[in-house]
């Protein structure tokens, strides 16, 4: 007799099996099943939320997936011999209800249990994402939801140079980008994702050189067209999260008002010579009651009493900081990680390097987001200012 | 300023607290960029745009893969280039009308100082502490300002040091040499949520050019502090430390080697 075959005798004797019907039942009463499979073997197929941690991390990723000690572990391997190494592994650690599934994953899957092809990163992306896996608020399953996620900046321009930039070398997977406008050498100054030579060429072709050139992986939509009512919804149909980059009261109010009609997130950015301000709009967020941005504004001003305007003198790096804090919120909307600013709105003064955050309330008798409101519909403001922040 | 000046930098002439005379001074200013990096991408995207005259731009590393999820200034196809050479082919994409320096190799104290004689500012976008008290120590012996961020996971700061005037705290003050000498702690390596960098990147290059222009209220003698995670930013009182060995009246003798470790 081999010595593992010995051993694996031994193990018998001191570690439950349990077919792979009772594990499920297991598994649907609160235990947890963990796959110890490789990960060429679990992409061709792994229990439906299983945690797939293989073997030779088993012990330094149980905790972070299994905190509780007490918890039942259900342990697979493809035929159920690994799974016995494993689970005595997880009880020398101090799991107290640890067992096997007998047959392993082939058995689970002859059985006619259901089970799901999860999806990993490929190796380039590991390396690509690498400072987004030590994160434990992102890790692979995070980095997966980003390249699965879509996102849709409206504006090209000041806010949506660094959101675009950073949103895309994260990795998300799917980015939309909406300008009707020419790149001109004045918007240099803060608008990165273009350079002198693209000057007057559109801005969603320049900055969609400007982002495969860093991470050509990705999926990027450009929109050359001025968004309007008859276009809003055909186009944010398609995205998860809107990021509002334009500095136009008359677009502000339409990717408001589609947001609250399909229930996006907002996050808004706005700047005004050296300040800036953020905050997420999403009355259909589950966790939070929050207004719109009708809540605060019902209606625009008049053109003339605009503080929005292509003129208005800004510093480079302003739409900078608050497009980048954009990207940072969608982000974590996508992930679902900390607290999003819904309810709460953040002001930057650069001058004094200040930042002070003020609660927004929704207006329960808001047009659009109030209890009961029906939509509407759409008002086609006149064009306050044409550019982009 | 020609035509083609006054139409590019058109919306900060626009300000009031640059106008034309602020905007000259910027493009007379020079600054000095340690690491192009997380930090010195929007650092130097943002300095370059607005119009600092010339960007000094130091790392003696190469474009890595694993980079590219928040150094902005780089791209795909510059992995295994040098990132200066990297940065200054992006950064005069954006702005021909600035001179861009690239400075590859490691500075010695020596080399570090003659450089900081040439510059009006220094940025620190370094991310190890060996840099970081080597920069502060040669910004104090030169008397110039140093604008200092740093980052990891989803949580950053930021201040300004100003050894070009007088009572202001330093880094050394802030942190002492002796907790922090021997770590070799580099913040990437546990990880950095990509935009976060961002965000402290181009607060530096505002306080920056604050410095610059000589505007009131810039992070000198406080500590910029955020949390992503629930996006709240605090600001912290420094206070100079009386036995600063960097920037108190009668320092302990400084170790003459400190120097040598610098990035």
């Amino acid at each position: 007799m081999k010595a593992k075959d010995r051993r694996l005798a031994e193990l018998r004797s001191s570690i439950t099996e349990v077919s792979p019907a009772e594990a499920l039942e297991l598994q649907q009463k609160g235990a947890a099943l963990i796959d110890v499979r490789d990960t060429e073997e679990v992409v061709q197929g792994s229990p439906e939320n299983a945690h797939r941690l293989g073997r030779s991390f088993l012990e330094l990723r149980i905790e972070d997936a299994v905190p509780d000690l007490d918890k039942t572990l259900c342990v697979m391997c493809a035929g159920g011999v690994r799974s016995m190494f494993a689970a005595e592994a997880l009880k020398r650690l101090g799991y107290k209800d640890v067992r096997s599934i007998a047959g392993g994953f082939s058995r689970w899957k002859n059985e006619g249990h259901p089970f799901e092809t999860p999806t990993f990163l490929s190796s380039e992306d590991r390396e690509r994402y690498a400072r987004h896996l030590t994160i434990t608020d992102v890790g692979e399953a995070g980095q997966l939801k980003l390249l699965d996620s879509k996102v849709l900046l409206i504006g090209a321009g000041g806010l949506g140079s660094p959101a675009a930039y950073y949103l895309a070398a994260a990795g998300i997977g799917n980015l939309g980008l909406v300008d009707h406008d020419i790149v001109d050498r004045s918007n240099l100054q803060r608008q990165i994702l273009h350079t002198e030579a693209r000057v007057g060429m559109p801005k969603v072709e320049s900055a969609k050189i400007a982002l495969e050139a860093l991470n050509s992986s990705i999926n990027i939509t450009t929109y050359e067209t001025h968004l309007d009512s008859s276009n809003v919804e055909d186009i944010f149909s398609n995205y998860d999260i809107i990021v509002d980059g334009t500095d136009n009261m008359a677009t502000r109010y339409l990717i408001n008002d589609a947001c609250v009609k399909l229930g996006l997130p907002n996050v808004h950015g706005a700047v005004y010579r050296f300040e800036g301000q953020l905050t997420v709009f999403w009355p259909a967020y589950e966790k939070q009651g929050t207004g719109c941005y009708r809540c605060m504004f019902p209606e625009p001003p008049p053109p003339e009493l605009s503080p929005s305007c292509a003129e208005a003198g800004v510093l480079g790096v302003m739409p900078g900081i608050l497009g980048l804090l954009q990207a940072v919120e969608t982000i974590k909307i996508l992930l679902d990680i900390g607290e999003p600013l819904v309810g709460r709105q953040l002001h930057y003064d650069a001058l004094t390097t200040q930042f002070t955050m003020l609660k927004t309330r929704k207006n329960p008798s808001c047009r659009y987001c109030g209890e009961g409101a029906e939509f509407p519909g759409y008002d086609d403001y006149a064009q306050v200012c044409a550019s982009n922040a | 300023m020609d035509d083609k000046q006054l139409d590019r930098y058109s919306r900060q002439i626009l300000l009031p607290e640059i106008d034309i005379a602020g905007q000259e001074k910027l493009l007379r200013s020079r600054v000095l960029i340690i690491g192009a990096g997380g930090l010195g991408s929007p650092a130097a995207l943002y300095m370059a745009g607005s119009g600092i005259g010339h960007i000094l731009i130091n790392d003696h590393d190469t474009v890595d893969i694993s980079n590219l999820h928040r150094q902005i200034l780089h791209r795909t196809s510059a992995i295994g280039h040098s990132k200066t050479t990297s940065a200054i082919k992006t950064l005069h994409e954006l702005n021909p009308d600035i001179k861009i320096t690239a400075i590859s190799q490691k500075l010695d104290r020596d080399a570090l100082q003659i450089l900081l004689d040439e510059v009006d500012a220094v940025v620190d976008a370094s991310d190890n502490f060996p840099t970081r008290y080597a920069l502060n120590s040669a910004c104090a012996d030169r008397r110039k300002p140093l604008i200092s961020g740093a980052v990891i996971k989803m949580e950053g700061q930021v201040s300004v040091f100003r050894h070009d005037l007088t009572g202001y705290p330093c880094f050394e003050c802030l942190y002492s040499r002796h907790d922090h000498e021997a770590s070799n702690l580099n913040c990437s390596d546990l990880g950095i949520l990509a935009p976060v960098a961002g965000i402290i990147g181009s607060i530096m290059a505002t306080e920056t050019i604050k410095v610059l222009l000589s505007l009131n209220g810039t992070l000198a003698g406080r500590l910029l502090l955020l949390n992503a995670k629930n996006m709240i930013f605090r600001s912290v009182k420094l206070h100079k430390d009386p036995h600063c060995p960097v920037c108190s009246i009668n320092p302990p003798i400084q170790d003459q080697n400190l120097g040598k470790l610098c990035h």
